[in-house]
């Protein structure tokens, strides 16, 4: 049976208004720019959607949840799916992306974010944010999701922040109704680091088709389950969900969702892959926080997104480079002034020759007066 | 004019101070630079509504309608508020909005919507081909004769340099006809209709150029000219008029804080040879002495895009320009120090020398030369 999540439209006033007409009107801004300035919510920007923060809730001493208001460009998400949140913060826009971690069915949108220990942006939101602010959302995006049929077996893995895309999921399955056998198998470090414990538990409790396995890494051996993931947990796992093991005793895999840090992405991968069962594992990555860099280092590679291959950092500016590629990217002065070869850094980070200042993520940058510190990747 | 004299080595100190005034401007970008174009952008988008709206309501008062509400006075007190506000509307979209944001003055937020690769202005000229012939040519290149297109415009004898010629009698008309019609020129500038013109380009070679520059021209002056007034029915005439006013203030005003931005007397123009292997200090002093200002107020700065303080503009024209008054105290203490010029004067009397350079250029004259080396 497939879930029939909350399928908005765009609003009536929305669909009249952003027509070629008015924004022959109001060129070359477009209509809803000369809106916008009426009230923000009115912005007809359908990549960057206005949203106000309507509740604020702590999970844990690290981690909040904030659930959004967005204007009518809102549609819907399927639950698994993230979106790239925008924050202003002195001026600049930062931007990160993050899952959505409620039911799809619910009207507005809700994030958990965890504060990690060099993330700037996290660090703002578990203590900067207020009810009330306004930030942008993207439409939500990703194919981390359930498929149309949902399976009668179902299993999800995660550790820490991991759960957040799976808190969806199961948010949404539960409130569609879904009675086959899901297992979560959930690490963190201890019960007071465990994100929506409590939710978890009452959903345990209430749903008799759920079963959850909490793993606390910091947990004493003696524990049935501590520590990380190993094939000792997924076989624990496996025997709370229908029978797997067949007559000739070979174990069928369910289909399964695996998000959170490398190794556990890393680790569970080997394990389905030892049983020849790669294709019934789903994963998403979550990076780990930007740790201190050493902007001396000039190893990692630059990668091309549209022209398709990377070269190994030289250390000279990415224009340099870039033409020494072969490729040809607008450029002027070449000096940092005129900003022609303005180029999207699509990730990864760089340093301004000029004024040592730092770049880090998805951002404009100049390239003659850009050196690559580690891997990037530019949209050239 | 004396020579201005500065030794290799106080020249590279001079560079120094300048880079490290702009170097302080730009660490303290932030959250007030953000508010401040937000704040003008809400101002010029509201009044532009606002003057487009009273230029409708003043047509219900015309008399020739024979309605019970007319009324000469009302009429042209709605019409002139109007097209006056809609010409300062267009001229801060131009000039402190987006001439600023093409820059890339403020792409450091962040935000496509004040992004120099996604910001389109309200003029003729794509903002792609400003971004190149202005950031790039002209920025670069500032007065150097021969390379910076922007002595003369291939149309007008801006400097002693540019060789006499009879057609250059009619100077004070081209410049004329370049005011009435600004809008135009900045449009076909980076298409270098003056080399198709020359034979230096071919028709092929320029065509693409010129055909985004109509394309953009058919969209800005057909809201203008054909949508606005269609809105108006059978008074559509009232309305065009109304609009074309708005673009006459647009176009006189920004012609004229341009035209006093390089050519007022004193201003210095250089040599082709200066582009081989110029010094950063060098680049600055020739930014500077290429450059004048206009005195005045906070009005006045807001309404000249901040190109009163051309000089600033040109020694940091990636830094925020609202900030450019508060920085040319320090440039112009620093100038003191290295005995070096500071152009600056009110509005009439550098529009003045414009204008004297304008007619005393049409007529042929000796290169005396204004170029000094460092």
């Amino acid at each position: 049976m497939s879930l029939a999540t909350n399928t908005t439209s765009r609003s009536a006033w929305r669909r009249i208004i952003d027509t070629p007409l008015i924004n022959a009107l109001a060129a070359p801004h477009g209509i809803g720019r000369y809106l916008e300035v009426i009230n923000p919510m009115w912005s007809l920007d359908k990549t960057r959607i206005p949203a106000r923060v309507s509740a604020i809730t702590a999970e844990t001493d690290d981690t909040v949840s904030i659930e959004l208001s967005p204007n009518g460009e809102w549609i819907h998400f399927l639950p698994g799916q993230f979106v790239q949140v925008y924050i202003e913060i002195d001026g600049r826009l930062h931007s990160r992306s993050y899952s959505l971690s409620n039911s799809a069915y619910h009207q507005k949108p809700r994030i958990t974010v965890k504060a990690h220990e060099d993330g700037f942006v996290s660090k703002y939101i578990n203590s900067e944010l207020r009810v009330g602010d306004r930030i942008s959302i993207s439409p939500a995006a990703g194919d981390f999701v359930l498929p149309a049929d949902i399976p009668a077996a179902l299993l999800f893995i995660a550790a820490g922040s991991g759960i957040t895309p799976m808190m969806a999921m199961l948010e949404t399955l539960f409130e569609h109704g879904h009675s086959g056998a899901i297992t979560l198998l959930y690490y963190s470090r201890n019960s007071a680091d465990c994100i929506f414990r409590k939710r978890l538990e009452e959903l345990a409790q209430r749903h008799e088709n759920f079963s959850l396995l909490l793993v606390y890494s910091s947990a004493p051996s003696q524990q049935a389950l501590h520590g990380h993931f190993n094939q000792h947990h997924l076989l624990n796992a496996l025997s709370t969900n229908n029978g797997i093991a067949d007559h000739t005793g070979s174990i069928s895999l369910p289909l399964t969702y695996v998000c959170g840090p490398e190794a556990l992405i890393d680790q569970v991968s080997a394990e389905f892959e030892l049983l020849s069962q790669g294709d019934k594992l789903h994963s998403e990555r979550f990076k780990p926080a930007n740790r201190a860099l050493n902007t001396d280092d000039i190893s990692g590679s630059i990668a091309f997104r549209q022209s398709q291959f990377a070269i190994e950092n030289d250390g000279s500016t990415l224009l340099e480079q870039a033409e020494s590629a072969g490729l040809s990217p607008q450029s002027g002065c070449r000096m940092g002034i005129c900003h022609t070869c303005t180029c999207l850094k699509t990730s990864g980070t760089v340093r301004n020759i000029n004024s040592g200042e730092i770049s880090r993520g998805e951002e404009h940058i100049r390239l003659c007066i850009s050196q690559a510190v580690g891997d990037i990747t530019l949209s050239l | 004019m004396g020579k201005i004299a500065l030794n290799a080595e106080q020249l590279a100190n001079f560079g120094e101070e300048i880079d490290a005034i702009k170097q302080t401007a730009l660490l303290q970008r932030g959250a007030r630079d953000a508010r401040y174009i937000k704040r003008v952008v809400a101002f010029q988008r509201a009044l532009a509504i606002a003057s487009r709206i009273s230029i409708y309501a003043a047509l219900p008062f015309l008399p020739s309608l024979g309605l019970s509400l007319a009324s000469w006075p009302l009429f042209w007190t709605l019409i002139c508020a109007g097209s006056i506000g809609l010409g300062i509307a267009k001229i801060l979209d131009n000039m402190e909005i987006g001439h600023n944001i093409i820059h890339g003055q403020y792409d450091w937020m962040g935000d496509p919507r004040f992004h120099s690769k996604h910001y389109d202005w309200d003029t003729n000229c794509p903002s792609e081909q400003w971004a190149h012939s202005h950031n790039y040519e002209h920025h670069t290149y500032t007065n150097v004769l021969g390379k910076d297109r922007d002595i003369g415009y291939g149309i007008l004898r801006m400097d002693k340099a540019q060789h006499w010629h009879p057609a250059y009698l009619a100077n004070p008309i081209f410049a004329t006809l370049l005011m009435l019609f600004f809008d135009m020129g900045v449009a076909l500038h980076d298409v270098e209709m003056d080399s198709l013109r020359t034979g230096k380009r071919s028709f092929k070679e320029t065509w693409p150029k010129l055909k985004q520059s109509l394309r953009k021209t058919a969209r800005i002056w057909g809201k203008d000219f054909i949508l606005f007034p269609a809105l108006a029915g059978p008074l559509f005439p009232v309305v065009m008029a109304a609009n074309a006013v708005a673009n006459l203030i647009r176009n006189i005003w920004s012609f004229t804080i341009i035209f006093c931005g390089h050519f007022p007397a004193e201003v210095h123009t250089f040599p082709a040879s200066v582009c081989e292997n110029e010094t950063k200090g060098h680049w600055y002093y020739r930014q500077l002495l290429g450059s004048a200002n206009i005195e005045g107020g906070k009005i006045f700065h807001i309404m000249s895009g901040n190109l009163s303080h051309q000089i600033e503009h040109h020694l940091f024209p990636d830094v925020p320009a609202h900030r450019y008054a508060e920085l040319s105290v320090a440039v112009r203490e620093v100038c003191d120090r290295y005995g070096i010029p500071y152009n600056t004067g009110p509005l009439w009397s550098q529009y003045a020398s414009v204008w004297a350079k304008i007619f005393t250029l049409a007529l042929p004259s000796r290169h005396t030369g204004n170029i000094l080396p460092a």
